[in-house]
């Protein structure tokens, strides 16, 4: 992936800092690393972040995310009869998750399309969608190869960070 | 009410105190952390392999047989004779669990201690300490995880000197707090520190 020289860190550990600047007193770190985390996240997975750190409020898709995965959690302990929990708010979750991440995976295989009829490769903001879809040709399984991806990068690492400081 | 509301940093003031001294000679007051930074703060790499050994971010894990085997011991009366593990059947692991075995960390395994990483004695620990797995499925993020907490902390230790425990809270032995569990392992309170102001 992208991140290599560390650069894509910049902006968003930035909004973190000026974000905690502007509190005193008592914080709770948690939501904010959840936040810093699904930035980085989604600027290296879909090429562009979701910059829930400067939204703050109108994240709704974070919101969606973390309905979504903490429903998931419990289901997985169901093992065979996952399928006997599934409340309304989970498949709506997953419903606009989906539509969110494929917008995406649309722009980058537009952006696909396009670098082959100009023969050179435009940008590589979307490499990573691009790179999948070369791979898997199938918008679908990148789609949920993206979510999979993200719920990796931003859970584990915010928990990593609550529990340090 | 009596449940802990901070973390492991502000809870261990001595090794914020150490750790921020080795960010304030690497870094200094720069803002832009590249990887030749985080290189050169070896203290700040044990405190993080120190949170991944008492709260590994996915506390157990699941795989398959994909053919019949045996695992070496657990089986039998005492504990000393090989399991038989059918093919398909499903094996869960603790790397919580493992990574506070007195057996592979000694007396003070349940102590947050990033000085235990210092001294090379853990160098041959292998898979005893598992938070990203390990083999050819080794977790593909785990260089990029290290890399974003890292720039995370040490930005925050850097901007807030004045970063504390808050007032009134009671400390605990880790793994006696509060925790939830979904498919990450996250502490049940949140992470409250006092900020006080920045420079």
């Amino acid at each position: 992936m992208q991140y290599q020289d560390l650069t894509v860190f910049q902006e968003h550990v930035d909004n973190l800092i000026n974000t905690l600047k502007l509190s005193s007193g008592t914080v709770d770190m948690q939501p904010l690393f959840f936040r810093y985390t699904l930035d980085t996240t989604t600027a290296l997975i879909f090429g562009q972040s979701v910059n829930s750190l400067v939204n703050e409020g109108q994240d709704s898709f974070s919101v969606d995310f973390s309905e979504a995965a903490d429903i998931t959690a419990y289901r997985g302990r169901l093992g065979d009869l996952y399928w006997a929990y599934t409340p309304a708010r989970f498949s709506q979750a997953c419903k606009s998750i989906k539509i969110y991440v494929d917008g995406y995976v649309q722009n980058a295989l537009k952006s696909l399309d396009l670098s082959k009829e100009s023969s050179e490769d435009s940008s590589d903001q979307f490499l990573f969608i691009k790179e999948l879809q070369k791979e898997l040709r199938d918008p679908i399984l990148v789609r949920d190869q993206l979510v999979n991806c993200l719920l990796a990068g931003r859970d584990t690492t915010a928990c990593l960070m609550s529990w340090t400081l | 009410m009596l449940t802990l509301e901070s973390r492991l940093l502000v809870q261990h003031p001595d090794v914020l105190d150490k750790l921020r001294k080795e960010i304030t000679k690497v870094l200094g007051e720069e803002k832009n952390v590249a990887r030749a930074h985080i290189k050169a703060m070896p203290y700040l790499d044990c405190v993080l392999k120190e949170v991944l050994r008492l709260y590994p971010p996915v506390p157990a894990n699941l795989r398959f047989a994909t053919k019949t085997t045996t695992m070496p011991r657990g089986g039998g009366a005492d504990g000393r004779s090989p399991v038989l593990i059918r093919k398909g059947w499903g094996i869960t692991y603790a790397p919580y669990l493992m990574h506070r075995r007195k057996e592979l960390y000694g007396d003070d395994a349940s102590i947050f201690r990033p000085e235990r990483w210092e001294d090379g004695k853990l160098r041959s620990i292998g898979w005893g300490w598992l938070p990203f797995n390990d083999g050819p499925r080794v977790c593909l993020g785990k260089d990029m995880a290290l890399m974003e907490a890292s720039i995370g902390i040490a930005r925050i230790v850097q901007a807030f000197p004045g970063i504390s425990r808050p007032p009134g809270i009671v400390l605990d032995e880790p793994g006696t707090e509060m925790q939830a569990l979904t498919l990450v392992l996250a502490p049940a309170d949140g992470c409250k520190v006092h900020l006080r102001q920045y420079i």
